[in-house]
């Protein structure tokens, strides 16, 4: 007999018949939900106050960003605090836990407290932009907590120095009349994420040849000013954003240029959440969705993020798009390591090896 | 002739302003000690709790204490800040002692000009002259690439603890400078006369008489040095951290920022072992100097020094000077000025191929220009604010008799015993946790404003203290006699003689909150930017150019107050002020 005792079948079977009925009640939430959420946004974000953005995409970048989403939502007015990834949680979780005014939408790329943020229930996780389902899985981590853009770390050399610009991690290690060599250290988070996706594909064993050439700098800004000065003549595995440094500064055209990093492409993710004390909750969910739409995924390339819909070819021969990535470096030598504990916990031995290599 | 002692009954007039008094010193202590301890308080309870002070439920603990004190990394960072700080002291004293020396006792040719420039390092702004630094002297720069092809000498690499000691310590050197100039300017140079006429030569009164004098100047300003040393960041995460020497100050900001959880009590505990070891030191420079008053000098003797002679070390000491002055801060700021005018600054291509004037356009426009106007504001008020607040802190803490006055030397230093980012945390919590008052200031530019000037007053008391204490009590005792309160004649004795103190604390103030920058990132909103907040976001952001153009706007707002300070108003900001 299957069940020993009477008592115990009767709660079994109102379990069954509950779980039946939950089923049925999320068929028809599945079955209303293709009912579009946005004119209802549209009407709500017009009594709203504009939007709070903490993040930390550098603000020129941002800011192109926010035009062409007002060229579509003209009445929304977005503020972005351009923060280190630690304030924008802290900022955040501080002002929310005393109920005042705080921001709507968090951008960061640090994946340890994006961990955190869901556990802590920091994303409002209410919302699902319309256009997800066009996406490669990983665009949502959490629920609520998607990836907004999947920068590829990537290579700037010198043109005055460099002859034969370097596609490789490979060839910067073998090359060592390339000379002195800079980028992040692994205790930057946006370098740990670059290097951490090279080395799962390529292992350690270039890392080791660059060796003392290297003269890492904190910063993207610090790296491109000391290969401007000449300090050194190339940098591995750094922010993508410098794309949009260099092709916005004439003079910084004449003397830099990227490629991309063709034995082993980290991504580093870029997350992006609507807040769960959002006080302009529609106005960010609208921004959320347009930025899953067309029009947003051109602006994002146009503005040095990377656009990553499925199938999408911006206009204009824009080519920050992570199609271009897989063209140029292929799906094999690109690895996404995605807001996993997994990655936040091999943090620390990881680093450990990286000075132990670069002092 | 009748002696009055101030103790004496000399009824109506004090009985009617005790109470006056009484309130006004004790007004003027609880709103010092509370607004520097302000920010404390949310770290020291952030630091003896299991989580973040704005989450619910936890517990009181030790833990943060605990694993600081287990870290291998803490230790290692502790050895660095050690060796870092003591070799930039002893650079900077015994350096700033000699230029004192050899501008205030000897023949030496352009002296008044050399006491000038020299403290020019502590004014200009810190964050352009490390970029001035870097550009000059880093890899690759202007000049450590010309000594190397051209020269095949090798330079100093600014990259490491020695390096970044010599740019710390020329940056610090003004702080010895102008403690010993003063106590030299004050001491009379009969004792010198006594010695050179008993036969002693110029080096051996040197050894036994004016180097003697100068002990307590020499420690003092050692300890104040030493102090700036531990808290100081920017160098160290400049130049430091890209090779992994980690500080103290370094070792906490990456733990805040790569800790896996937001708000590690980790860095909160750090933040009050730093405050420890700050009072820690006061503690032992007061041990070490003994009663205060034994080294209050007499005063009314200025004018007496007679001069060494250098006979044929005038110029070789002369050049060494000029030398100082050209390389420590001449070719830092050339470097700063002529990067401002290029798209960027390369070795490899001849600057005026690069020439451009959008880095000073720029600054007409959308957030430079209301950083300029934020900052100038700020100067403006703060200078102003805190001279006045300081000059009354300084009276409370050494012409009362208020119990808790000997208080007040240790906490005004306070603001600068931690990193200017932790000090700004904290800032952000106490106006959170505060309501209606800390909202608004931490909605708008008046909060950053406080924790400015917060930061900056040790340098206000600092200037102000050794006039102070020229002022001879027997001048308030004299006014005391004839029936003034002590309110009256502070305001009529102590604060005319004072005057020129409260002007070069003006200065100093003003130029310092113009230049600073670290406790406000946490606190700026679009819209509150200033200068500080938005060079370092524009060189995060990798343009270099606005930052060198809004460096040189610092440098010349610098400048420009100084000079008018001193030719206008005859200030001096050093602490040998004509009383």
């Amino acid at each position: 007999m299957l069940f020993k005792s009477r008592r115990l079948l009767l709660p079994v079977v109102a379990l069954v018949a509950l779980a039946l009925v939950a089923g049925t009640a999320t068929a028809a939430q599945s079955k209303k939900k293709p009912k579009n959420p946005i004119p209802a946004l549209v009407k709500q974000s017009k009594k709203e106050s504009g939007i709070v953005v903490y993040g930390n995409p550098p603000s020129a970048n941002f800011n192109a960003l926010v035009a062409a989403f007002n060229n579509t939502y003209p009445w929304i007015k977005v503020t972005e605090y351009d923060l280190d990834d630690n304030t924008i949680f802290s900022k955040y979780a501080s002002e929310a836990a005393q109920g005042v005014r705080t921001a709507d939408m968090l951008i960061a790329s640090a994946p340890n407290l994006w961990v955190y943020a869901s556990r802590k229930g920091y994303a409002n996780r209410s919302f699902t932009p319309t256009g997800l389902s066009a996406y490669p899985k990983w665009a949502k981590q959490f629920k609520g907590i998607y990836i907004m853009s999947p920068d590829p770390a990537i290579i700037v050399y010198n043109k005055l120095l460099v002859k034969n610009p370097p596609t490789s991690v490979a060839q910067i290690a073998n090359d060592s009349a390339l000379g002195s060599v800079t980028g992040y250290t692994a205790d930057n988070t946006f370098g740990y994420t670059g290097l951490y996706g090279y080395v799962q594909i390529a292992g350690w064993k270039n890392l080791q040849a660059i060796g003392k050439r290297l003269k890492p700098q904190s910063g993207v800004g610090a790296q491109l000013q000391l290969l401007a000065q000449g300090g050194a003549s190339v940098a591995y595995l750094t922010s993508p954003t410098a794309r949009f440094t260099i092709s916005s500064n004439a003079q910084y055209k004449q003397i830099l240029d990227w490629t991309y990093v063709k034995d082993g492409t980290g991504l580093v993710p870029r997350g992006i959440a609507v807040t769960a004390h959002a006080a302009s909750p529609a106005s960010a969910k609208l921004f959320l969705d347009w930025m899953y739409g067309n029009a947003g995924q051109q602006a994002m390339c146009e503005s040095g993020f990377t656009a990553f819909k499925t199938g999408f070819k911006p206009a204009n021969g824009c080519a920050n798009t992570l199609a271009d990535v897989y063209a140029k470096v292929g799906a094999k030598k690109v690895y996404m390591p995605g807001f996993t504990q997994k990655f936040v916990n091999a943090r620390p031995k990881f680093t450990s090896q990286w000075h132990g290599i670069f002092g | 002739m009748t002696t009055t002692t101030y103790d004496a009954p000399l009824p109506r007039r004090r009985g009617r302003s005790l109470p006056t008094a009484g309130l006004l010193q004790w007004g003027t202590w609880v709103v010092v000690v509370g607004l520097i301890l302000g920010p404390f308080v949310p770290l020291l309870y952030a630091s003896i709790r299991d989580r973040p002070l704005y989450e619910g439920g936890g517990l009181f603990t030790l833990d943060a204490y605990r694993d600081l004190f287990s870290d291998a990394k803490f230790w290692r960072a502790a050895l660095h800040t050690l060796e870092y700080a003591g070799m930039t002291t002893a650079l900077s004293v015994v350096a700033g002692g000699a230029v004192a020396i050899l501008v205030a006792r000897t023949d030496l040719p352009g002296r008044k000009l050399y006491g000038r420039l020299t403290l020019l390092p502590l004014l200009l702004p810190s964050l352009g002259i490390v970029l001035g630094w870097i550009v000059v002297w880093g890899p690759g720069g202007y000049l450590s690439s010309f000594f190397e092809t051209h020269l095949h000498l090798p330079t100093l690499d600014v990259n490491t603890i020695p390096g970044m000691s010599v740019i710390e310590a020329t940056r610090l050197l003004p702080v010895a400078y102008m403690t010993c100039e003063a106590a030299l300017a004050r001491a009379d140079s009969s004792l010198e006369d006594a010695a050179r006429s008993a036969g002693a030569t110029p080096l051996r009164v040197l050894r036994s008489v004016t180097i003697p004098m100068l002990r307590p100047a020499l420690l003092n300003s050692g300890t104040l040095i030493f102090t700036l040393c531990i808290a100081s960041l920017g160098i160290p995460l400049l130049l430091g951290t890209p090779r992994n020497i980690q500080f103290v100050s370094t070792y906490l900001y990456l733990q805040w920022t790569n800790a896996a959880t937001p708000d590690s009590p980790l860095v909160s505990a750090g933040a009050m072992l730093l405050l420890a070891v700050a009072t820690l030191l006061l503690l032992l420079r007061n041990r070490m100097l003994g009663a205060e008053a034994r080294y209050v000098s007499v005063a009314g003797k200025a004018g007496r020094t007679a001069m060494l002679r250098l006979r044929g070390w005038k110029w070789p000491l002369g050049l060494a000077v000029a030398l100082y002055i050209v390389f420590s801060t001449l070719v830092p700021v050339l470097g700063v000025a002529l990067m401002s005018f290029v798209a960027f600054l390369t070795p490899l291509i001849a600057p005026w191929h690069l020439f451009t004037w959008a880095n000073w356009d720029i600054l007409g426009t959308g957030v430079y220009l209301r950083s300029i106007e934020h900052s100038a504001l700020l100067a403006l008020v703060g200078g102003v604010v805190t001279t006045a607040v300081v000059a009354l802190a300084t009276l409370v803490a050494h012409r009362s008799k208020l119990p808790v006055r000997k208080s007040l030397p240790f906490v005004m230093l306070y603001p600068r015993a931690i990193p200017g980012l932790i000090i700004g945390i904290g800032f952000f919590w106490a106006f959170l946790l505060t309501g209606g008052v800390g909202g608004w200031l931490r909605g708008g530019i008046w909060g950053i404003l406080l924790a400015f000037c917060i930061r900056n007053l040790p340098f206000a008391y600092v200037v102000m203290y050794p006039t102070m204490a020229r002022i001879g009590e027997e001048l308030d005792r004299a006014s005391r006699s004839v029936g003034a309160g002590w309110w009256r004649t502070c305001r009529s004795i102590v604060l005319p003689l004072l005057r020129p103190a409260l002007f070069a604390s003006f200065v100093l103030m003003f130029v310092e909150i113009l230049n600073d920058y670290d406790p406000a990132l946490f606190l700026v909103r679009p819209g509150t930017e200033v200068i500080g907040t938005t060079m370092l976001d524009t060189f995060l952001q990798g343009f270099v150019g606005p930052v060198a153009s809004l460096a040189m706007v610092q440098v010349g707002v610098t400048v420009i107050v100084l000079a008018l300070g001193t030719f206008v108003f005859k200030v001096r900001v050093t602490g040998g002020h004509d009383a």
